[in-house]
């Protein structure tokens, strides 16, 4: 057997009063693609802080070829050959594509403090050497033609391919990635599939996933490491681990099963009445059109879905509707309100409930505080109750932890306080973007029913959602965008089998 | 070598425009000219803590204290000895000497409290631009409330209009150098996200002090030349290093756009300018600053400049009018 890479050793991890992380052993061979899979808080992302020195662990010791790692600065072991993403991307939005890049060769750099104050040639040669690398590594994510652009302009899917990038600058042995492939249909997600066999061989270093996208743990990695509420469940070979009854039972649910997952009914036969009416809308970034030009329409109880490839338009749809973008031409009314005559404040007051992509989740906040920040216009104190104990129906997991700040939760359960944030207010019209990102299966499985159910009771969803079986599955009706434009519409039930949907898809992506 | 070519040709000019000023300019101007190369110094010092790096500080005069007094005391003993014929090698000396001082302070200032997170900073610089200016109060070698030097001394007037310009380019460009070099790419990316800049083997802590010390030192050195300055009192009290001056060059960057460096240019020659325009108004400029912001606040949040650098095409947008609106 060849020694490891990476030990964990009965890694234990204490908050409070809660075991984020009891006792986890599992170790990392050179050039190895390792799956670490569970539930949402199960643990895996605070075994990666673990790691990377972001927490001292309470207890255990960390091995990284060879030498102690848990405790030491993040930094240093940056610098021993440790790199990895973040689950909740965190870019330096402010500053270029390259730049960001650019910053983890800092420490490689053969220039000195001198050398930079000074601008010697010595620097100029380092300087255009590094760049030269980060453009190759760009190039490989097919960023190279966005290396000027600010960051955080890119789509979500552009922006975890970046952190990819700006990890690999530091020339890793070893490449921890916590749910790359969130955000990114299933096109996209072959493709990254297939980008990170090709990084291990290029770049001769094993890599460390975390991933609640089944097509991807299963296609790449060769060891899984099960953790639920801390604990370890299973271990093994992927056919091993998925047919393990506990992880079936606590991670997979139906995953395993393909599909169709068809939950809805068509659309009834006499069309109620239109809740939403979006006519010719336009959305520019500086000189970039974003949306150009769309029109739809959600009628009352209805489950419409809006789908596209990354970048296609969605988000920004979404945003300009609930008024948080300006629009550059077009109309949109809700129940019959002209919304440009609206501010963004006052849509909730009106009915509109958003639970946005990239969560925001007020950080300092407890978990109560948030959900009571979705009721911010409701003054009916009942109608709050309902709402608590709606959510904590919905997710038991945000039952147990109303105190905990917002900002300690894990992705998973940052992504259930945001959906049930936007329920509070009971909305007349609840418009989520993309609400399994960051969910594992067994739970997606129980949100797409449970907005069967809030539908069924009268509330009308426009979904924008990645995952295009599901959301077909659970609409009436879909849109599918390319670039920002309606390139086909219709009836969930046509376009479940219409295989323009999915070249719609293929269209736009990075293949 | 040809990099050699430049600074000796930027050194010429300044030689010549040292001794040219005295000739073509009347004294007023050149006083302003002075004035606006030292707030430039000041201004983009502090601009590489509180914009690129994006700490808070708001008690720099009190390195500019130290840095005035350490050059002052120099020169002062240097002066004797070597003579007015060799003024520059005094005040180069003193400006070492200044810098230094100065940086050392902020070696001492920054290493415990960068250390931690959020506003701990502002906090400590704060505290500690006051207690250097009431130690220096209560200290009788350096004169006290009274300034220095005591008597009829006075501090040797070698800062000529050239130094003070000299000095303003010389801060400017290395400054420039680094926050556009791998190090400063490094400090802006522990302003946008200082978990990240240590996954990607930024030593924050390190870097942050290393900021701070740098940015120390150029305010020291600034501190220096206001003590030289050929136009000025050739004299110094502590009652010039108090927090309105903290507040002067806060207002200098964030008037300029916290971040840019030629925003902290602008914002520095624009808050000279306008002190000793309203110069009868001197007790009401806490009120005219809080107007001043207030607006800017209003019309362009981001200052002048925002983030950004001021480039050709940047005056090329402003010049053809506004194009067509829209978001
Ligand atoms: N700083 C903290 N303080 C308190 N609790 C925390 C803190 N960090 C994490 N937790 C809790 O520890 C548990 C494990 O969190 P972690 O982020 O590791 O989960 P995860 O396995 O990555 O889940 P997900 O798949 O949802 O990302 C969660 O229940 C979370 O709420
Ligand atoms: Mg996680």
């Amino acid at each position: 057997m060849t020694e490891a890479l990476l030990t964990v050793d009965r890694v234990e991890m204490v908050f409070g009063g809660l075991r984020a992380v009891g006792g986890v052993s599992f170790s990392v061979k050179p050039r190895s693609i390792f799956g670490l899979i569970g539930p949402n808080g199960a643990g895996k992302t605070t075994v990666f802080n673990c790691i990377t020195g972001v927490y001292t662990p309470t207890a255990g010791e960390i091995t990284f070829q060879g030498r102690p790692i848990a405790g030491k600065p993040a930094y240093a072991i940056a610098d021993a050959g440790v790199a990895r993403t973040f689950q909740n991307i965190r870019l330096f939005g402010t500053m270029s594509v390259l730049e960001n890049v650019l910053v983890a060769n800092h420490r490689a750099s053969k220039a000195s403090f001198f050398d930079a104050l000074l601008r010697t040639r010595h620097y100029d040669a380092d300087e255009a050497a590094m760049r030269e690398k980060a453009m190759e590594l760009l190039a490989i994510f097919k960023l190279d033609d966005q290396a000027e652009e600010r960051a955080s302009s890119l789509p979500y899917g552009d922006q975890r391919r970046l952190e990819i990038a700006r990890a690999l600058m530091l020339n890793p042995k070893l490449l921890l990635l916590d749910e790359p492939a969130a955000g990114m249909n299933s096109a996209e997600a072959q493709v990254l599939q297939k980008q990170i066999v090709a990084l291990r061989d290029r770049f001769d270093l094993a890599v460390l996933l975390v991933e609640h996208n089944m097509q991807v743990v299963m296609g790449v990695c060769e060891d899984l490491h099960v953790m639920d509420r801390g604990e370890t469940i299973a271990e093994g070979t992927p056919a091993v681990v998925q047919s393990h009854p506990k992880v079936l039972e606590a991670y997979l649910g139906s995953s395993v099963r393909s599909g169709p997952w068809v939950t809805t009914e068509p659309s009834p036969e006499t069309p109620a009445e239109v809740v939403l009416k979006v006519d010719d809308l336009r959305v520019n970034y500086g000189g970039i059109k974003a949306v150009k030009g769309i029109s739809l329409e959600v009628r009352r109880g209805e489950l419409v879905a809006l789908l596209g490839a990354n970048g296609a338009g969605k988000t920004t749809t979404l945003k300009a509707i609930a008024r948080l973008l300006p629009w550059a031409s077009g109309a949109v009314q809700f129940l019959g309100e002209d919304l440009a005559k609206r501010e963004a404040h006052t849509l909730p007051g009106l009915g509109m409930a958003l639970s946005p992509e990239g969560r925001a989740i007020f950080p300092n906040l407890s978990v109560r505080e948030n959900l009571e920040m979705g009721a911010f216009t409701v003054s009916d104190r009942a109608k709050v109750a309902r709402g608590m104990a709606r959510a904590v129906g919905l997710f038991p997991r945000l039952g147990e932890r109303l105190s905990q700040a917002g900002g300690t939760l894990s992705g998973g359960e940052q992504q259930m306080l945001a959906i049930a944030r936007a329920l509070m207010s009971e909305p007349r019209l609840l418009m989520l973007d993309e609400p399994s990102l960051g969910i594992a299966p067994v739970l997606v499985d129980q949100i797409f029913e449970a907005l069967e159910k809030i539908r069924k009771e009268g509330m009308t969803v426009l979904l924008v959602e990645q995952n295009t079986r599901r959301a077909l599955g659970a609409a009436q009706r879909a849109y599918v965008l390319v670039t920002g434009e309606v390139v086909l519409s219709g009836e969930a039930a046509d376009l479940r089998d219409d295989p323009r949907v999915q070249s719609a898809y293929l269209g736009e992506t990075h293949a | 070598m040809r990099r050699a070519l430049v600074w000796m040709g930027v050194l010429g000019l300044l030689v010549a425009f040292q001794f040219a000023a005295g000739a073509v300019l009347s004294e007023y101007v050149i006083r302003v000219v002075s004035m606006c190369a030292l707030n430039v110094m000041l201004a983009v010092a502090l601009n590489l803590v509180n914009g690129t790096t994006g700490q808070f500080s708001i008690g720099h005069a009190g390195f500019m204290a130290v840095g005035a007094y350490a050059g002052a005391i120099t020169s002062h003993a240097l002066d004797g000895r070597l003579g007015a014929s060799l003024g520059p090698v005094t005040l180069v000396i003193a400006c070492a000497a200044g810098a230094l001082a100065a940086g050392v302070a902020g070696v001492l200032v920054g290493a415990p409290s960068l250390r931690l997170r959020g506003d701990y900073l502002a906090i400590v610089t704060l505290g500690f631009g006051e207690i250097i200016r009431i130690s220096i109060e209560s200290i009788g070698v350096l004169g006290g409330s009274q300034g220095y030097p005591m008597g009829a001394d006075s501090i040797p007037p070698y800062a000529g209009v050239g130094w003070m310009v000299g000095g303003a380019v010389l801060v400017t460009v290395l400054l420039w150098h680094l926050t556009y070099s791998s190090y400063g790419r490094a400090l802006s990316a522990i302003r946008e996200d200082e978990i990240a800049a240590e996954a990607a083997g930024i030593p924050t802590t390190r870097y942050k002090v290393l900021a701070f010390t740098v940015s120390a030192m150029a305010t020291g050195l600034a501190g220096v030349l206001f003590a030289h300055d050929a136009t000025g009192g050739q004299h110094i009290d502590p009652a010039g290093f108090n927090l309105n001056r903290s507040v002067d060059m806060l207002v200098m960057i964030i008037f300029g756009g916290l971040g840019s460096l030629s925003g902290a240019v602008l914002g520095g020659i624009f808050v000279a300018v306008s002190l000793e325009a309203l110069r009868e108004f001197q007790g009401y400029r806490l009120i005219a600053y809080a107007l001043l912001l207030v607006g800017l606040m209003l019309l362009r949040p981001q200052g002048l400049l925002g983030t950004r650098e001021l480039s050709v095409s940047m005056l090329k947008r402003l010049v053809p009018g506004r194009r067509e609106g829209g978001a």
